[in-house]
């Protein structure tokens, strides 16, 4: 976090404040979750404490977060659903059910559109797309294979990222604002490598999702979600 | 970590409506208000406001203010779909056959039991048939305390789903969708072998504390997705 040139038109504690924020946001941070220590806090965006006591104060008395002297900082109870919006994060997702998550990289690279890429997107064939493959696990067992396209003028610097340590979405989610996205959810069998990587049973289905996200008016992403149908689900409850 | 003034709003306000912190109906500041915070001009609060307004998250009310936007979303887990409704929007043709219709008291099933309540359980299981062909079979039950009309419903055409939309308001939807292989009678009544991947939708609603439903349906994988979007408007393409 800097304290020179344009940033110094933002306040530092504002700053601090906007980095908590992103963080419940997007999902990494739930209601009742612990929010990282003031000393955590200092160090991860190297600020003053006196700054992060005051960013954390200010959303404390917004209501976003509670602060218990001697317990911590939590993040306060919504009272309303979250929005909609809120995109699925599997890593996040194996964390809340107080399961180990971690990740594999099976594939990060440059790629040219295919007809069928080339009209996901709405580019012309053959134009660049970055192309990752990661193998989500909870407790060592693999639970997810992500296949993903993403354009790489919404996130220029995607083939650097570390997928162990931050996930394609968390990725995603930091460096192009959401605007909308489109799920598609479908039964179907997986091919042999994807039943291989997945641990599955013979003849065991897969629940598919595929998942395209627009920024800026543009699709920002198309990813395909594969899970072992014998142990996952998708759940809701709403109430109108 | 450098971050100009507008996107900082922006980002600000977008995490606080995502994350929950403001609902649907909440009034943001006024423009002066949002100026004084952080110390910008009307220019700079303009812009992120109006990322916030394309993005679909705020809305302008003629001389209101500005507000945070119920979410149009059209959720598969967060809404009850008309299948005969759905498939004529694929530009199908729908039909329904029902397979099997009684009124019976619930089965030691803690399910069965709580739906029944103090009445019976009607039970009505159909296959959805979209151009003439299976597309998925439904075993649902009904509550005959919740919905005591359904005993003398014309459920020969109009698949129960449809008719319970129209006859009941719900208010509240727990989804659960998931990938078996179909196995037996069901797959029989959809014409495939056993073992062929299909997607299974588990719903019970409810009206207030009244449970109305339970029901439990099988689409072929090849032949039917659940589609939901997002965000404003429809995507295009």
């Amino acid at each position: 976090m800097s304290a020179t040139g344009a940033a110094a038109m933002v306040p530092l504690y504002e700053q601090v404040k906007a980095h908590v924020l992103r963080m419940i946001g997007s999902g990494e941070l739930q209601a009742f979750s612990r929010v990282p220590s003031e000393n955590e806090l200092v160090r991860l965006l190297n600020v003053s404490r006196m700054t992060v006591n005051r960013a954390l104060n200010d959303l404390a008395s917004e209501g976003v977060l509670t602060r218990t002297a001697g317990v911590g900082t939590f993040v306060a109870e919504q009272s309303v659903r979250a929005h909609p919006l809120q995109i699925n994060n599997i890593a996040e997702e194996i964390r809340r059910r107080g399961h180990r998550y971690h990740a594999e990289v099976l594939l990060l690279e440059l790629a040219c559109a295919d007809q069928a890429l080339a009209r996901e997107f709405g580019v012309h064939p053959q134009a660049p797309l970055f192309h990752s493959i990661v193998l989500h696990h909870e407790n060592e067992r693999p639970i997810q294979i992500e296949d993903r396209y993403v354009n790489p003028v919404v996130a220029p610097d995607y083939m650097s990222a570390d997928f162990t340590v931050e996930t394609p979405n968390e990725h995603l989610v930091r460096v192009a604002p959401l605007q909308r996205a489109e799920h598609v959810v479908r039964a179907a069998n997986p091919d042999p490598d994807q039943a291989q990587l997945l641990d599955m049973a013979p003849g065991e289905p897969c629940l598919v999702l595929r998942r395209r996200t627009w920024t800026n008016e543009i699709v920002a992403s198309f990813a395909t979600l594969l899970y072992p149908g014998s142990r996952y689900e998708f759940a809701g409850r709403f109430t109108v | 970590m450098t971050m100009s003034l507008h996107e900082l709003i922006r980002s600000d306000y977008e995490s606080r409506i995502i994350g929950g912190f403001l609902a649907p109906g909440d009034r943001l500041p006024t423009e002066q208000a949002l100026m004084q915070t952080y110390g910008c001009s009307r220019m700079t609060v303009n812009k992120a406001l109006s990322k916030l307004l394309s993005a679909g998250l705020i809305e302008r009310r003629k001389k209101a203010g500005t507000f945070v936007a119920k979410p149009k979303v059209h959720s598969m887990v967060l809404d009850v779909p008309d299948i005969a409704v759905q498939v004529h929007e694929r530009g199908q043709a729908y039909a329904y056959r029902p397979l099997r219709r009684l009124v019976r008291p619930p089965g030691e099933d803690e399910e069965e039991r709580l739906l029944a309540a103090s009445g019976m359980l009607m039970q009505i299981d159909g296959l959805h048939i979209a151009d003439g062909a299976p597309l998925g079979a439904e075993f649902r039950l009904v509550s005959t305390d919740a919905v005591p009309a359904i005993v003398d419903a014309d459920l020969d055409t109009l698949p129960p789903g449809s008719w319970l939309l129209q006859q009941v308001p719900w208010t509240e939807a727990e989804t659960r969708i998931s990938a078996v292989g179909v196995a037996g009678d069901e797959a029989r009544w959809l014409e495939v072998s056993a073992g062929t991947p299909c997607l299974c939708v588990e719903r019970r609603t409810w009206r207030g504390e009244e449970r109305i439903t339970y029901v439990r349906q099988l689409f072929l994988g090849h032949a039917y997705d659940m589609v939901a979007r997002f965000g404003p408007g429809a995507p295009h393409g």
